[in-house]
């Protein structure tokens, strides 16, 4: 198998691990009271602050995971076109197979997370 | 608290919003941190490599002289092949790197004069020779071996073929330099930064650029500062980071202590009164989207070269455009747009902070700024195009190419910049002076004056980089200007003015704004001013500033890191929900770009920044893809975005709401943000992970060569990135381009029909941007986060 071939199956499948972490990444609270990074202060605080966290979702906190999902997006299909691309240069049956199966599970991310991109945002898009 | 004042009574000052324990840690970290910064100055002063009188063989004979040296830089700068190749890793990346490049060839012509590749003892006597540093002080000589010299007699015609000959195709215009004196000068020039590179430092078992590049043929390997450096570097990366955390968990350091409980009601923006300044900068709004659309022409002009050296779609661009020239307007109208969206929303604010209308004339001033900047830039971009074609003669560094990658421009220009923004600064004094009077001077209308007088300040060290300076000198100036002016001064600024807007569009309480200032002055001077040293591990600079840099900087890249925390940093700690006013928070689309600032800060300045900070990292990748990765994520997704989000920000109150176009917005928003990422995950990084591995592989003279940077698999990713640029283009540039049109029509149109009803100018109420915070519960009382009703910054 072409060196070339390993290199853009392996970046191509990094950039689908990087577009999960970004996504995920996105729906980490970054409300004050709700991030992790204040469990600690949180906990000092005792019940004091419990009561008043908000129950809509905070904007413009809420556009966070939008932004996150739609840079994790861009990074799949990027994926899909690197592998596309690599196919019409190096197609021997295993370069088919391994690229084939990376730009198959591309794309079934970016079904995923379109989906994700086009879901009404709500409180619960946001990680509590 | 009202702005007007009787002119009798000299108002009181405002006390002091924040604790005096920020200011004085702030101002101690600060301090600390220039003086360390002077410090490295002077190791480096004190331990550039010397320039020798004069260089000669072994049997005598003279090879070439400081002189030529000296000369040999001025033609590098003058033609401008800083913005095609590089020299010692700094400066483009289509060329090769100059210093590798004569130090492998000549290590190959030595080492096939004493045996060929084949023979041992030729290898050992050639890393013996370059390695050997034979400069002698007392006479400022330097001698070289009989082969070495004869390696610079056939380099001098290698390189005379490479800049003067019409048929070679290497993205440089047809016969650039064909004058034989300066082709041996500029040999020389490349030829005595490969002995620096090679030889050793006195005393030391490494050489004056800690043994970059790395050359196996002359025994340049990683030096032992380079390894230990890089694993304190990310201790000091990983403890920070936790210890930050920690500290974040455990203190209530910004004065979070509950939900707030007032409710904004906000100012439809066409009924928020404009002053005429305010109006002028529509116009500089329009100059900085049309600067930015150039700026992403030429951009894809400088990169096609990468996917195609051969033309530009059949067009011979190299003959009027070659890549050097617009790969130096590239990085020169980065510069220039996003300065110019700064100035404009300085302007913009001033009225806003103080509520009160213009001093006279200010808008005439706005428009004397406007014109400068025009000149300025009209001037630099035209001088640079006569200067690389060897226009002006003597004065070519004054107002041709000044040649220092990202101090291009010619010094007559780069002081009228400086003159301008002291220019831009008087403005805002104007402006700001009886509001000043009136404030502690660690309040946040004396930040924002502060922020913006450090801006020319710092800029104006650069005017010190001069062409004469040894290199090492020139760029610890250089990058006074690209680090200490970009990465530190512009981020201060930048957190003022985000911060400012927030206060005065009521969705945070001045006190928070402050800390998160002052957090912001503690995090960067801990790590940024001392982190400017990242730049000079392998420039000639001492390897106590390699170790200083890469401590240092790791802390820089703490607070990038740190997402969480730079996104509340502009989007707002305890942030008003959009939904609960009773009317629409008018600023969305300035928001958004402001998150994907948080998000790119995050990306491209930390990730990608600390991806290639290390310095046994740096020591392969310097001058790579990787740093143009790094290079675009932060640039454009850092102050790019912040510019077109200010834009944004003053175009609501210049556009009337009928005409403001939501579907634009989006679509610049989005494609400028897609465009960008695609330009990184299709080709950017791919190409430079890809050419990092060749240049530990194989060797980084190779990875530089054209040879690799135009192999099928590099077109390939180079190629691959059209669509995402024209959706940049289009998508992005375009619309904003459309809608600060808007501004300009209807910005002067709307008050002129605004004026003809009112007889009065605006009164105070009328600048406010919202009103009525209504109370609905007591808010928790504690000395940080009280706020008194109608406070608003």
């Amino acid at each position: 198998m072409h060196a070339e071939v390993l290199f853009v199956a392996g970046y191509a499948a990094t950039l689908l691990a990087a577009s999960a972490g970004l996504h995920r990444l996105g729906r980490v609270n970054t409300s004050p009271w709700r991030g992790r990074v204040l469990a600690g202060h949180r906990r000092a605080l005792g019940e004091h602050g419990r009561g008043q966290h908000p129950t809509r979702s905070d904007w413009p906190h809420s556009e966070v995971p939008h932004l996150h999902t739609g840079i994790a997006l861009v990074a799949v299909v990027a994926a899909i076109l690197l592998a596309v691309a690599e196919l019409a240069r190096h197609h021997r049956p295993p370069e088919v197979l391994l690229l084939g199966t990376v730009a198959a599970t591309a794309a079934a991310t970016a079904t995923l997370l379109t989906g994700r991109l086009r879901a009404p945002r709500t409180s619960k898009s946001v990680r509590q | 608290m009202s702005s007007l004042s009787s002119p009798t009574v000299r108002p009181a000052r405002r006390g002091l919003l924040i604790g005096r324990g920020w200011v004085q840690a702030a101002g101690l970290v600060a301090l600390a941190g220039f003086f360390v910064l002077v410090l490295v100055g002077w190791l480096t002063y004190q331990s550039r490599p010397p320039i020798p009188d004069r260089v000669i063989s072994a049997s005598g004979q003279p090879v070439f002289s400081g002189e030529d040296i000296r000369a040999g830089q001025d033609v590098f700068l003058r033609y401008g092949l800083m913005e095609y190749g590089s020299i010692f890793g700094h400066g483009a990346y289509l060329g090769p790197d100059f210093t590798a490049d004569y130090l492998h060839r000549a290590a190959q012509i030595v080492q096939r004069e004493y045996g060929g590749a084949t023979s041992d003892t030729a290898a050992q006597r050639v890393r013996d020779e370059f390695r050997a540093n034979r400069y002698d002080r007392t006479t400022q000589t330097l001698t070289v071996s009989d082969a070495q010299a004869a390696a610079f007699t056939e380099l001098t015609s290698y390189y005379a073929s490479q800049f003067g000959s019409r048929a070679v195709k290497n993205g440089l215009s047809p016969r650039a330099i064909t004058n034989p004196v300066q082709v041996r000068q500029v040999t020389s020039y490349f030829a005595w930064s490969a002995w620096a590179a090679a030889a050793k430092r006195p005393g030391k078992n490494y050489s004056y650029t800690n043994n970059w590049p790395p050359e196996p043929l002359v025994g340049n390997g990683p030096s032992a500062d380079a390894v230990v450096w890089s694993v304190l570097s990310l201790i000091a990366l990983l403890g920070g980071t936790g210890a930050l955390f920690a500290a974040f968990g455990r203190w209530n350091w910004l004065g979070w202590h509950g939900r707030d409980s007032q409710e904004l009601r906000f100012r439809e923006p066409t009924t928020v009164a404009l002053t005429p300044a305010q109006r002028v900068t529509a116009w500089f709004f329009l100059a900085m989207a049309a600067l930015f659309l150039l700026q992403t022409l030429v951009g894809a002009a400088s990169e096609h070269y990468r996917a195609d050296l051969q033309s530009f779609f059949g067009i011979p661009l190299d003959r009027w455009l070659p890549y050097n020239l617009v790969r130096t307007w590239q990085v020169q109208l980065a510069l220039f747009w996003v300065s110019t969206s700064f100035l404009a929303a300085g302007i913009f604010l001033v009225p806003m902070i103080t509520r009160r209308l213009d001093p006279k004339g200010q808008d005439a001033l706005a428009y004397a700024l406007l014109g400068a900047l025009v000149v300025v830039v009209a001037g630099s971009l035209l001088g640079e195009l006569a200067g690389i074609r060897g226009a002006f003669g003597r004065l070519w560094s004054w107002f041709g190419m000044q040649g220092f990658e990202y101090l291009d421009l010619g010094k007559f220009w780069q002081i009228l910049f400086t003159v301008g923004m002291v220019f831009w600064v008087v403005l805002l004094w104007r402006g700001l002076r009886r509001r000043l009077a009136t404030e502690s001077l660690a309040n946040m209308p004396w930040l924002f004056f502060f922020a913006a007088l450090a801006l020319p300040m710092v800029y104006a060290t650069g005017l010190l980089a001069q062409h004469s300076s040894a290199y090492t000198i020139t760029d610890f100036w250089r990058f006074m200007v690209v680090h200490l002016w970009v990465e530190d001064f512009l981020e201060l600024f930048t957190t003022v003015m985000v911060a400012y807007i927030f206060v005065l569009l009521g969705v945070v309480r001045e006190q928070i704004a402050l800390r998160v200032i002052f957090l912001d002055i503690l995090l960067y001077s801990a790590g940024g001013v001392v982190g400017t040293a990242h730049h000079w591990y392998f420039n000639g600079s001492p390897a106590s500033v390699l170790a200083l840099g890469a401590f240092f900087s790791a802390f820089e890249v703490i607070p990038l890191t740190f997402l969480t925390v730079e996104a509340w940093s502009f989007i707002r700690l305890g942030a008003r929900q959009e939904s609960r006013s009773s009317t629409p928070f008018p600023h969305r689309w300035a928001v958004m770009f402001l998150i994907a600032v948080g998000f790119w800060n995050f990306l491209g300045a930390g990730i990608f920044g600390f991806l290639i900070n290390l310095p046994i990292v740096s020591y392969y990748e310097i001058g790579t893809a990787l740093t143009a990765n790094h290079a675009h994520a932060a640039m454009m997704g850092v102050y790019g975005m912040l510019a077109v989000g200010f834009a944004m920000f003053a175009l609501r109150y210049l556009i009337p709401a009928d005409r403001w176009s939501e579907k634009l917005a989006r679509t610049s928003f989005w494609s400028l943000n897609i465009g960008l990422a695609w330009m990184l995950f299709v080709t950017l990084l791919p190409l430079g992970i890809l050419q990092l591995y060749h240049s530990v592989d194989v060797g980084y003279f190779d990875a530089r060569s054209l040879k690799f940077i135009t192999s099928d698999t590099n077109a390939m990713l180079e190629w691959l990135r059209l669509p995402g640029d024209v959706v940049f283009i289009v998508g992005g540039s375009l619309p904003l381009l459309w809608m600060t049109l808007q501004g300009v029509w209807h910005g002067g149109r709307r008050d002129a029909e605004s004026a003809a009803r009112v007889t009065e100018p605006p009164s105070e109420p009328e600048l406010r941007l919202f009103t009525e915070v209504e109370v609905h519960e007591p808010a928790e009382a504690t000395a940080a986060g009280q706020i008194r009703p109608g406070q608003g910054g």
